[in-house]
């Protein structure tokens, strides 16, 4: 028996089984899209990127796509020219759902049954395409989480499931195929009417005409927050999100990956993040030893930060170092530069920050988002948006008036507006950071670097350089670009006056001014805006301490 | 770019958020008079037939804007004889998104789509639309329509305009096949958009007038035919924007009397001049970067190359009988070198590369596109094996955000250089 590769929630699987062929869904996400990339383009969609590589490494010899997509009939048109697989379909779905779109698919369905019949060598069985249907998958019991949105990969799905305080069901098409079986079988010219009308009203996914009845999706009972998937290279599904983001009380989490198995270190912190926000009883940091301080350690990826707080919640001490290499010895050195402290001494210690796992000796970790959000409010109560501009990262979060997570989002992988960027300018133009962050300040000229991606933007800085533009110039005209991507993130979170600003990036007077002047607003900066986070980790220490006396 | 229209492109970019009724007046009151500047006073060395229908877009832009009103928004595919024959003016935000980049006032417009959502891979003309949208600046038109192709974009952008604006909204959905029973799907559909309209905007369509647009449209189509014959052995040296020009020509505004005169004087014109040409003959596929002066100065200026078509002007030049106007305007949908997969595209590509005698072709992948970059491997390769060294560049039509300006020119000054060894 054949089995057959497919993608889409559409293809017509019943009647595949009924000419003996066995389902298999493509949906493993791949290293690396080498083969993929020399058939296409680097542009393309990563999920059609990953199936052609998945139908390569597979070695399949079936495979029925439906014109989902401008990609997936790519994909289509590129394996027909290679003659791979052996059998290749391309089922053309129709974008409505009502009666004359339902005698066009019927119309694909024939076509397919005639060539797969072919195929095979088989007749339709009619016994087989019943128990081909399968029941409804239902949701469980008690509160849960779905993923929602574009194709979610299988490496992403167990991620999701083995870090997410709830159990997370598949509402991406991936997950959420159903039709209904027949209630006869008549003869098969009548069923195969009857099928394209099952196949048309399920669930209706972005590509479809009318798409209203999504929002069932969104109203299952038990449904307690979303994660919502979107795929490098696949809009789609943006769309939906943003709608989204601005209608539903469910607490919603916006993933975006390129179907490349998932980065823990990003994923574990917006999983995390998004779980405390839940207000979920998750495990928090333990007090596991006596003493009359407590500490929150930052492990960042430039710098480890570290606060000590004395019992009654004054500061005691703080210190800023290199990470280095290793986050365990970033931490071990913002302890020895705390002056007289040491772990020993620390009735908590929470870390927080991409190394939080890393501290073997913090009695608790909690992401950055939750401690950056505590840190901020004890700093500055009026604080209800607060933008974090770090190394590698950078976040706006939603404050609500006790200093709780209403919601954030933090840039994808791509290093434009984050501190990173600025270091990788600065180094092209042969300038310190503290240079550079005087430099802005002191521009004349508006000049545009209008490039969204960091290695473009390098170009452009070099382009300027030559056309003997001024450095500060230059500079201000790189503000202005971090100050353009802050204000689309801020405008992604939701956020709104109360604004204050944390991270390193925070020191550059010229960033701050370019983004107050895009925002409309003053932009409140603490004395060390490196060491927010960190205080709130100390924070939650703390609290672990009162709770335990 | 001057500094005339970079100070312009400046002033509404500082109206754009706050005053979007200003930047609306300022955008609206420009392209009116580059209409009137292109009808009396047109550039020294533009064609006849480009001054024209650039005099017949750049007020249309200008409507689209002021008297949105009277306005259907469209997607650059829609068949728009039922529209002309109704009076209704299309609103076509492709060419919305040329005439803003054109005037250097696209950046805030991007800007405002993306901190809407909308993803940063997304097509840029699409995103610039969604952009003047959600900035206020292009108010709520009478409906909007749209087909399924050539891209996904149509379904996302007109789902999004419609629903921002609470207008209603039209679909033809175009299938792949050619078969008569397609046919009648997409012509029954646009008797069904006939009817849609008249109920939009309390007008009666009169199938005489919708007679007299498809027989405009049938002019139109055998002189742009007889054009690129003549093209085969002419030599014409044209602004970049020149090819986009023929593609409102061809499309939006197939079907009025001024694209039957642009076509018949581009025609006229060509027929007078030929000529061999000193460069190398291009054949460019996909949209034309018409805003970026490193490309205009090499292909328009250098004297080095000329680009002898493009083929968004030759996807849709199906037979056209006045007497059946759903059925023409069906059979230009699905028989589209944008429908049916690549294999179609390329191959209708190749023909017209043999036909007028192209020395090269250059696939422009314009940043988004992914129906146009997934294929990308398989032009060149076709192409290639057929004898016309092709190259592969990316770029994008509208955003210069995505474009590295540097690598570009030298991927196409070295092409040319292949071109010429």
């Amino acid at each position: 028996m054949g089995t057959f590769g497919y993608t889409c929630k559409y293809t017509p699987l019943e009647l595949l089984s009924a000419f003996g062929g066995q389902p298999a869904l493509l949906n493993r996400e791949s290293p690396d899209f080498e083969y993929a990339e020399g058939l296409t383009h680097n542009h393309f969609c990563c999920h059609a990127k990953a199936v052609l590589e998945e139908c390569r490494r597979d070695g399949l010899q079936e495979l029925v796509l439906v014109n989902c997509c401008d990609s997936i009939r790519r994909a289509y048109d590129v394996l027909r020219v290679q003659g791979t697989p052996e059998f290749l379909f391309l089922l053309d779905l129709p974008h409505h759902d009502d009666g004359c779109a339902r005698a066009r698919l019927k119309g694909e369905l024939l076509r397919l049954a005639a060539e797969y019949g072919a195929y095979t060598g088989r007749e339709f069985d009619p016994a087989a395409f019943r128990a081909a249907f399968t029941p409804r998958r239902e949701p469980p019991d008690g509160p849960y989480l779905a993923v929602v949105g574009a194709r979610a990969g299988e490496r992403l799905l167990a991620a999701l499931r083995s870090s997410a305080p709830l159990p997370v069901e598949d509402f991406t098409c991936g997950g959420n195929r159903f039709v209904p079986p027949p209630e006869e079988l008549s003869g098969f010219d009548t069923l195969m009417d009857w099928y394209a009308g099952a196949l048309l009203f399920q669930l209706p996914c972005l590509r479809m005409d009318e798409i209203g009845r999504r929002e069932e999706l969104f109203q299952q009972p038990g449904l307690a927050g979303l994660i919502y998937h979107t795929v490098k290279f696949c809009d789609y599904y943006s769309f939906e999100y943003e709608a989204l983001r601005k209608h539903t009380r469910l607490p919603l989490l916006k993933l975006e990956t390129d179907f490349t198995p998932p980065a823990s270190g990003q994923l574990s912190t917006r999983l995390e993040a998004f779980a405390e926000g839940l207000s979920l009883p998750v495990a928090r940091p333990a007090a596991r030893r006596r003493g009359r301080y407590v500490a929150g350690i930052d492990s960042g990826s430039t710098t480890t930060n570290a606060v000590v707080l004395d019992l009654e919640g004054n500061l005691a001490a703080s210190a800023i170092v290199r990470t280095g290499p290793k986050a365990q010895e970033g931490a071990r050195k913002a302890f020895a530069a705390l002056g007289g402290f040491a772990p020993e001494d620390m009735a908590a210690i929470v870390a927080t920050g991409y190394g939080r796992a890393n501290i073997p000796f913090a009695t608790g970790a909690v992401t950055e988002i939750t401690c950056h959000a505590r840190g901020a409010h004890r700093l500055r109560p009026e604080a209800r948006t607060v933008i974090d501009i770090g190394g590698q990262d950078s976040k706006v979060i939603c404050l609500d008036g006790a200093g709780g997570v209403k919601n954030f989002v933090m840039n994808d992988k791509c290093a434009a507006g984050t501190g990173r960027f600025l270091e990788m300018m600065a180094r092209t133009l042969e300038v310190d950071l503290e240079e550079m962050g005087r430099l802005g300040l002191r521009w004349e000229k508006e000049l545009t670097i209008s490039s969204i991606c960091t290695v473009f933007a390098e170009s452009e800085v070099v382009s300027l350089i030559a056309d003997n533009h001024s450095a500060a110039d230059i500079v201000h005209g790189l503000n202005q670009s971090v100050a353009v991507k802050t204000a689309a993130l801020v405008s992604r979170a939701g956020g709104g006056p109360g604004y204050m600003m944390t991270g390193g990036v925070a020191r550059n007077q010229g960033v701050v001014e370019a983004i107050e002047a895009r925002l409309g607003e003053r932009l409140w900066i603490g004395e060390n805006p490196d060491l927010c986070g960190a205080l709130g980790a100390a924070l939650f220490a703390l609290d672990s301490v009162r709770s335990q006396t | 770019m001057g500094a005339v229209v970079e100070r312009f492109g400046g002033l509404v970019a500082a109206q754009a958020s706050a005053h979007p009724g200003r930047a609306r007046w300022l955008l609206s009151s420009a392209y009116r008079l580059v209409g009137a500047q292109m009808r009396y006073i047109p550039p020294k060395g533009m064609s006849p037939a480009r001054s024209y229908m650039q005099s017949v877009t750049s007020p249309m832009m200008g409507k689209a804007l002021s008297r949105p009103g009277t306005c259907a928004c469209v997607n650059v595919f829609l068949p728009c004889e039922l529209l002309h024959a109704m009076d209704i003016t299309p609103m076509i935000p492709e060419g919305l998104s040329c005439y803003l980049v054109s005037t250097a006032a696209e950046r805030p417009f991007l800007q405002a789509a993306e901190e809407h959502g909308v993803p940063e891979s997304y097509c840029s003309y699409h995103k610039l639309l969604l952009g003047l949208a959600e900035s206020g600046v292009l108010p709520a038109p009478l409906c909007v329509l749209n087909t399924s192709l050539a891209c996904d974009a149509n379904q996302l952008t007109f789902r999004r305009l419609a629903e921002r604006y609470g207008v209603p909204r039209f679909t033809v959905d175009v299938p792949m096949g050619t078969s008569s029973a397609d046919l009648d799907y997409v012509a029954d559909q646009l008797r069904a958009m006939g009817a849609f309209l008249e109920k939009c905007s309390g007008r009666r369509l009169d199938p005489e007038r919708l007679r007299l647009a498809m027989e405009r449209s049938r002019r139109t189509v055998e002189d742009y035919r007889r054009y690129l014959d003549g093209r085969a052995s002419c030599s014409r040296t044209e602004e970049l924007s020149a090819e986009m020009f023929a593609v409102m020509a061809l499309h939006p505004l197939l079907g009025t009397e001024e694209s039957a005169r642009f076509a018949a004087l581009l025609a006229r014109e060509t027929i007078a001049r030929p000529g061999p040409s000193a460069g190398k003959r291009i054949l460019w596929m996909h949209t034309v970067p018409h805003w970026q002066a490193s490309m205009m100065e090499v292909l328009s200026k250098s004297g080095r190359c000329e680009i002898v078509a493009c083929d968004m002007n030759y996807e849709g030049l199906a037979e056209i009988d006045p007497d059946r106007p759903y059925e023409s305007m069906a059979r230009r949908l699905l028989e589209s070198g944008y429908n049916g997969g690549a294999e179609r595209r390329v191959r209708r590509s190749l023909d017209m590369a043999r036909r007028l005698n192209a020395d090269g072709v250059v696939y422009f992948c314009h940043w988004g596109c992914k129906q146009t970059s997934g294929a990308a491997q398989y032009a060149k390769r076709t192409l290639e094996d057929a004898g016309f060294p092709t190259l592969v560049l990316d770029g994008d039509g509208c955003d210069s955000g995505n474009v590295n300006d540097g690598q570009m020119l030298t991927r196409l000054q070295a092409f040319l250089e292949q071109l010429e060894g």
